[in-house]
């Protein structure tokens, strides 16, 4: 015996294992659904002993549950076999069943193969048995059973102790059915039916007939309790005939034990003669519902309170010596009502309608829905393997688990908050709200007033909006239909009743009428009513989108109810009942607490003292100094100085927290007697309230401990990239369930990161739709218009033209591109050329920007660069490339000296004997621009002719280009002085810099290297120096940009102004043109590119905001990385300075001015060089545009455009 | 740049401010690159005592190119035709940037006092000039009597 049963035998190590992986693994299993509701204590004792018998033996192997025979490949007769079987010795493993099964399967004799199949199976199976058999049955017929994996596996935890008795079989212990002891129910009503296979467990008198009535009743052993039994017999004339299936008995003893279900059993078929032990019979089992599974209604989503209500047997003494084991009794009963509840609709097939939880299901689809599963209650058959859909769902309590990684994609947020948007409450609010015009003089904007009505709301004084909202707010109307439409319970679903056909109980109580009902299948509990949830009417997210007025709302409730209404009356009592509150502490009842980043705090401070109207009403700053006086200056305040509002920082409290923290460690941070935690506020409203969104930081605990009746959350980004961020801000309105992180995590991450997106995002919206406000730019308002209207955006493309020298570049480097192109396009091979050719076009970019860029370390566009790495191989672009473009650009500067001699001076010496002489007549203080009458001119625009004229710079280039092209007179000269009409050409003047702040460097950019000083050099006398102009080294693009700024400046001196370039080195150039050539006394200089570090970035946003101080100032911004999330509406203007693929790209850089905030119409300049590649990729641009960006193109559909888009390129 | 530039504003404004003892130019109200000019005759001249009405505009590149400017008076000059253009190097060839509004209409009142018959444009009038000086004088005075005097 002992041999045989080796194959059996366990270690303890893994009956130790195996609980613990039953918990923490919700995936369930008929073998996890036996750990957890284990037949009988007896049971297990039994196993012990076994179990310590046989503790030398070896382990053999794991119990394996997903092995073959699959539940397909059965028969019936086998499902009937092994149904037969398990009831009567209990659980099997799947492969003993088919061992079982095959062998002793005879036609036609049903009982006595049973018998042998059990007595088999007592004795033992060896594996050699069961090789043995298999090696014949497969020399008999084809297997499908899998010979090496139907080795020797078992079941532990319901292995049947062979040296004693089933317990099934003895019903001795039965003392009771507890049904007995508990109240009738009122009425009671079909839910569904079962046809079951039973077998008699005692021998009968007489075979039983159809439609005999037969009784179920539950039983318990003397020395178990109900909570770990679920025998359930049959009787038949308070006889004992016989047993159900177990995996029935479970579910259906706890709901018997709740008195939440009756029966009405029926014989189905009648049996031919009279039953022994062990013989199967059917029957029928119509299922009531009690009124008492619905009068044991839960709080809502108060899962909390529920636990405690809802053991309605335990108050009976009978039952009082509970086996409490690991669990808790409630948890217990908790965790047994929810696997009964949901296996029992499982099995009876009753699916929930199918709703959102926030959609209103109209009735054809409630109706239709139902019909398709309505065919499943007749034809269910009890399956062993049902699968377990409604198993029960862990909750763990961690704090110290890591937040999972569930990043929440764009698309998922932009959901997210569309859904919050949709709400459809705020149509039905007043905008007529306006906060009592003694304590708010501002005045709010319609969708403001709503905001405020919805905020007054959600403190739940509705009598308070009435009365501001001139009665245009009715309780009756608004209060009810918000309470009727509100949001299913998303962890509820709805159901149809299923009509009973044979329903024979005559009860015609008005609940038989109501079609629907609700079940909670996360803790068993029903309905009959919509399960709404309800919030406590506390606060809640203020979530509009920046530049909405998010602070404004704030201060016109804090204006309307500035303190607790309903402090004079029954503060003590509420305060007792608010879990929220600290009792012990005074309560600063006329006190709102604002905690604000530092740097708002000046400003809510200017805001709350610019809308105040009342004298009484004053707001402090909080530092944490003044800790003393703190409590005094809350509580103890004359009735004329109200502190209605303390402002203070998250670092404040962070500060205070820390401090009481390590002071007093013993105590809690609750039980200080000073600062800020000393007293309980009326109202806590936290300023950018994302910053609490790590739970886990100091900030985030330190806020926790803060006590107040209401509490406010002012955010424009309630999520920044983790659902969790939700919870956190979820904690601190104190939010119940849901501030539970438990509950939080199973319901909202869990499924999240199981990839149950809606369902994740379903419940996120019914927490959030009654608490959570949201308003975006581009809401309208009831009347159309939008909540905000954004100025005018122009955007006008400025072409230029090339001068002279860049022309001759341009077409240089272009016709070196086109052959490149050509000859790729003839053999084939664009795209091996690609990245030379992609060169190509970047030096032509680059011509258009500044012919320095040409060759210089210019950094490419990403794309390329990654283009160029991956293709580096095939690589044969020439080294000589940039060398060459510097060889003809020299080149290009001699051809043209040679031709107009008479326009350059004849050499060095010429040059620096004019410039010597010119010191003397240059007058800073009283220079006059002729051309355009500035005066004075500022030192970088001044230009000298020869003859000894001050001009700025672009005017007088503007008239020498005038009189090029439209020589009127000019007597062989292409261009006189204006003043003195001697004539002059563009490359014999001087231009000035200022002694101080120009560096070697900045000369050496714009002087020709011979020009070098000598001894003769006056410059050191004066303040400035001179220099040879070159005009061939100025970009035409920078020329027109500087045309603008200066125009522009003196429109308004103190514009700002952002100019915008991909390239870095562009912007190097263009800062040091701006410097040299406009000065910086005027102008104020900024650049903002990848190359700051995070500090340095700030510092720049930062002085760009500041007040300019009567400067101009200009922000050279790289695009990509100025490009995304700034915030610039100072400025009002932009510059492109070149064009980039994507259109969305500028789009976004343009909104960064464009955007709420921005008050003036918005202008943006591109400077495009005519006729060049800036062209076509306009076209380009164009065309994406149209065709749509290739986001989500495969590489080999995105190549492809690229080639299109070079083609377009290179097009004449 | 649809917005006036700063010289013509500052151009304006002084003229105005601080007008040429016998010229008054203000702009029109709907377009302020258009001005309605009045220039008085020079005394010791034939034009004496009238107040002719002219007509000036700044195109769109001024200061680069000259105003454009027309007698709307009927005048006997031999430097300024029937359609009141006038002959003046300045607002040709000679223009310069460096030149405004107010020192072109100086040198109109200038060409007032000093016809030139030997670069005529109005070849029959500068015919006439040198034929017989009194007469054309006496003409052009009674011209100015007819035109330029206003009768109340």
């Amino acid at each position: 015996m002992v041999v045989k049963r080796r194959f059996f035998g366990r270690n303890k190590k893994s009956e130790n294992i195996l609980p613990q992986l039953v918990k923490t693994s919700p995936p369930p299993s008929p073998s996890i659904e036996n750990s957890l509701f284990v037949p009988d204590n007896d049971y297990e004792s039994d196993e012990d002993n076994v179990n310590e018998k046989e503790s030398e033996l070896i382990v053999v192997d794991r119990p394996d549950i997903k092995s073959p025979p699959t539940v397909s490949n059965k028969s019936i007769r086998q499902e009937l076999f092994e149904t037969q079987l398990t009831s009567i010795i209990g659980h099997v493993s799947l492969k003993h069943l088919h061992y079982l099964y095959k062998k002793y399967d005879i036609p036609n004799n049903q009982s006595h193969s049973l018998k042998l199949a059990i007595n088999e199976y007592l004795n033992g199976i060896s594996s050699n048995d069961m090789d043995e058999f298999y090696a014949k049955e497969d020399i008999k017929s084809e297997s499908t059973t899998n010979k090496s994996s139907v080795k020797r596996s078992f079941n532990q935890l319901s292995f049947p102790s062979q040296s004693k008795p089933q317990p099934e079989i003895k019903p001795e212990p039965i003392i009771s059915t507890p049904t007995t002891t508990i109240q009738e129910p009122t009425w009671k009503r079909f839910i569904g039916s079962l046809d079951v296979q039973a077998w008699a467990t005692r021998p009968t008198l007489r075979p039983l007939n159809y439609q005999q009535s037969l009784q179920l009743r539950r039983l318990v052993p003397k020395n178990s309790s109900i909570l770990n039994s679920s025998i359930i017999r049959i009787f038949h004339n308070d006889r004992e005939i016989g047993r159900i299936p177990e995996d029935l008995t479970r579910i259906l003893s706890p709901l018997i034990d709740f008195n939440f279900i009756s029966f009405e059993v029926i014989v189905l078929e009648s049996t031919l003669r009279r039953l022994s032990i062990g013989d199967s019979f059917l029957i029928h089992i119509n299922i009531y519902v009690n009124n008492i599974a619905f009068d044991y209604k839960d709080d809502d989503v108060d899962v909390k309170k529920s636990l405690d209500s809802i053991s309605p047997i335990p108050k009976k003494a009978k039952f009082n010596n509970f086996n409490f084991s690991t669990e808790s009794k409630n948890e217990s009963i908790l965790r047994l009502r929810q696997f009964a509840i949901s296996k029992l609709f499982d099995k009876l097939g009753i699916r929930p309608l199918k709703t959102s939880p926030s959609s209103i299901v109209n009735a054809e689809s409630i109706d239709t829905e139902f019909e398709d599963s309505n065919d499943l209650p007749d034809s269910q058959t009890i399956n062993l393997d049902s699968d377990d859909d409604g198993e029960v769902v862990e909750i763990e309590d961690d704090e110290n688990e890591t937040t999972g990684v569930d990043e929440v994609n764009l698309d998922q947020l932009k959901q997210f908050y569309q859904q919050n948007n949709e709400s459809n409450l705020l149509n039905s609010l007043p905008d007529t709200t306006t906060p009592p015009p003694d304590n708010f003089k501002l005045d709010l904007r319609p969708y403001q007033k709503i905001g405020l009505s919805w905020m007054i709301l959600r403190e739940g004084e509705p009598s308070v909006l009435k009365k501001l909202s001139n009665d245009a707010y009715n309780d009756d109307d608004i209060g009810n239909s918000q309470d009727n439409d509100g949001i299913m319970n998303p962890l509820w679903r709805k159901y149809k009743w299923p009509e009973n056909i044979e329903d024979k109980s005559g009860n015609d109580s008005s609940e038989q009428h109501i079609p629907y009902f609700y079940a909670n299948l996360y803790n068993g509990e029903l309905s009959l009513e919509k399960p709404i949830i309800k919030t406590t009417k506390t606060g809640g997210i203020l979530a509009d989108e920046m530049g909405l007025g998010k602070t404004i709302s704030t201060l016109a409730l804090i204006n309307s109810i500035p303190y607790d209404l309903s402090n004079e009356f029954t503060s003590s009592i509420t305060l007792s009942q608010d879990s929220s509150f600290n009792v012990n502490k005074p309560y600063a009842s006329k006190t709102t607490l604002i905690i604000v980043p530092m740097s708002l705090l000046t400003q809510w401070k200017n805001e709350f003292d610019k809308a105040n109207n009342n004298p009484n009403h004053y707001c402090q700053i909080y530092y944490g100094n003044n800790n003393n006086n703190l409590i005094h200056t809350l509580i103890h305040h004359s009735p004329n100085k109200i502190p209605v509002v303390i402002l203070t920082t998250y670092g404040t409290i962070q500060n205070e927290y820390i401090k009481l923290k390590n002071t007093k460690s013993s105590q809690n941070v609750y039980d200080s007697k000073t600062g800020i935690y000393a007293v309980n506020y009326f109202r806590i409203i936290l300023d950018e309230g994302h910053n609490i969104r790590n739970r886990n930081t100091k900030t985030a605990k330190s806020i926790y401990e803060l006590y107040s009746k209401k509490k406010w959350i002012l955010t424009g980004t309630p999520i920044i990239n983790k659902l969790d961020d939700l919870y956190s801000l979820i904690k601190f309105l104190k939010l119940e369930p849901w501030s539970n992180f438990s509950y939080w995590k199973t319901f909202i991450t869990l499924p999240f990161e199981q990839k149950q997106f809606s369902q994740a995002l379903d419940i996120i919206k019914s927490i959030l739709d009654p608490i959570l406000l949201r308003r975006t730019k581009d809401m309208k308002q009831a009347d159309g218009k939008p909540l905000i209207e954004l100025p005018e955006k122009e955007i006008v493309i400025e072409q230029i033209k090339f001068n002279q020298t860049e022309l001759k570049l341009y077409n240089w480097l272009k016709s070196r591109a086109n052959k490149t192109f050509k000859e790729g396009l003839k053999t084939g091979q664009i795209l091996r050329q690609y990245t030379q050719i992609l060169t190509h076009i970047l030096r032509l970019r680059q011509v258009c920007c500044h012919m320095d860029l040409v060759g210089g370390p210019s950094e490419m566009d990403e794309e390329e660069q990654q283009q160029k790495d991956q293709e580096k191989s095939s690589l044969f672009v020439d080294d000589d490339d940039e060398s060459d473009t510097k060889t003809f650009l020299s080149g290009v500067k001699q051809s043209q000296e040679l031709q107009q001699k008479a326009d350059y001076f004849a050499n060095d010496t010429e040059v620096r004997e004019t410039m010597y002489k010119l010191y003397s007549k240059v007058d800073l203080i009283d220079s006059e621009c002729s051309i355009c009458t500035t005066s004075p001119i500022s030192l970088g625009e001044l230009v000298v002719t020869p003859c000894g004229h001050s001009f700025c710079v672009t005017c007088l280039m503007e008239h020498i280009e005038f009189q090029t092209t439209n020589p009127v007179n000019t007597n062989g000269h292409d261009s006189l002085c204006p003043n003195c009409r001697f004539s002059i050409s563009k490359y014999k003047l001087f231009r000035l810099r200022n002694n101080k702040t120009v560096t070697s460097k900045d000369i050496k950019f714009h002087t020709r290297a011979q020009t070098e000083q000598d001894g003769n050099d006056p410059s050191k006398d004066y303040t400035f120096q001179l220099y040879l102009y070159n005009p061939d080294k100025v970009s035409s693009k920078i020329q027109a940009l500087f045309n603008h700024l200066k125009f522009l400046k003196e429109q308004s001196p103190q514009e700002k102004v952002i100019v915008f370039s991909q390239f870095s080195s562009y912007l190097d150039i263009i800062e040091s043109e701006l410097k040299l050539q406009l000065g910086e006394f005027e102008f104020r200089i900024l650049k903002f590119d990848g190359r700051l570090s995070m500090q340095d970035r700030e510092k720049v946003l930062i002085k760009f905001n500041e007040p300019s101080l009567n400067k101009f100032t200009v922000l050279l911004l790289s695009l990509k990385s100025g490009g995304v999330g700034l915030n610039l509406t100072q400025a009002s203007r932009a510059y492109m300075m070149d064009p980039w693929w994507s259109p969305s790209i500028e789009d976004q850089a343009i909104d960064r001015i464009h955007r709420i905030g921005q008050n003036n119409t918005v202008k943006v300049v591109r400077f495009i060089m005519e006729n060049s590649i800036e062209i076509k990729m306009l076209k380009i641009q164009e065309r994406k545009k149209q065709i749509g960006e290739a986001v989500g193109v495969e590489e080999e559909e995105r190549r492809k455009r690229r080639i299109e888009e070079i083609k377009i390129l290179f097009e004449e | 740049m649809a917005t006036l530039p700063k010289r013509i504003i500052k151009e304006t404004e002084r003229l105005v401010s601080d007008p040429v003892p016998g010229i008054t130019a203000s702009p029109s109200d709907d377009n302020l690159r258009y001005f309605e000019v009045t220039i008085d005759g020079p005394s010791l001249s034939p034009y004496a005592n009238g107040k002719f009405q002219l007509e000036l505009y700044l195109p769109d590149e001024y200061p680069m190119c000259a105003p454009k400017v027309r007698f709307l008076t009927k005048i006997y000059h031999p430097n300024i035709d029937k359609l009141g253009r006038i002959c003046l190097d300045v607002l040709k060839d000679n223009w310069s940037p460096a030149l405004q509004i107010r020192t072109i209409l100086l040198s109109i009142q200038a060409l007032l006092g000093a016809p030139n018959p030997d670069d005529p444009l109005a070849n029959d009038v500068a015919q006439e000039w040198k034929q017989d000086e009194q007469k054309a004088i006496s003409v052009a005075k009674e011209w100015t009597e007819k035109y330029a005097v206003s009768k109340d």
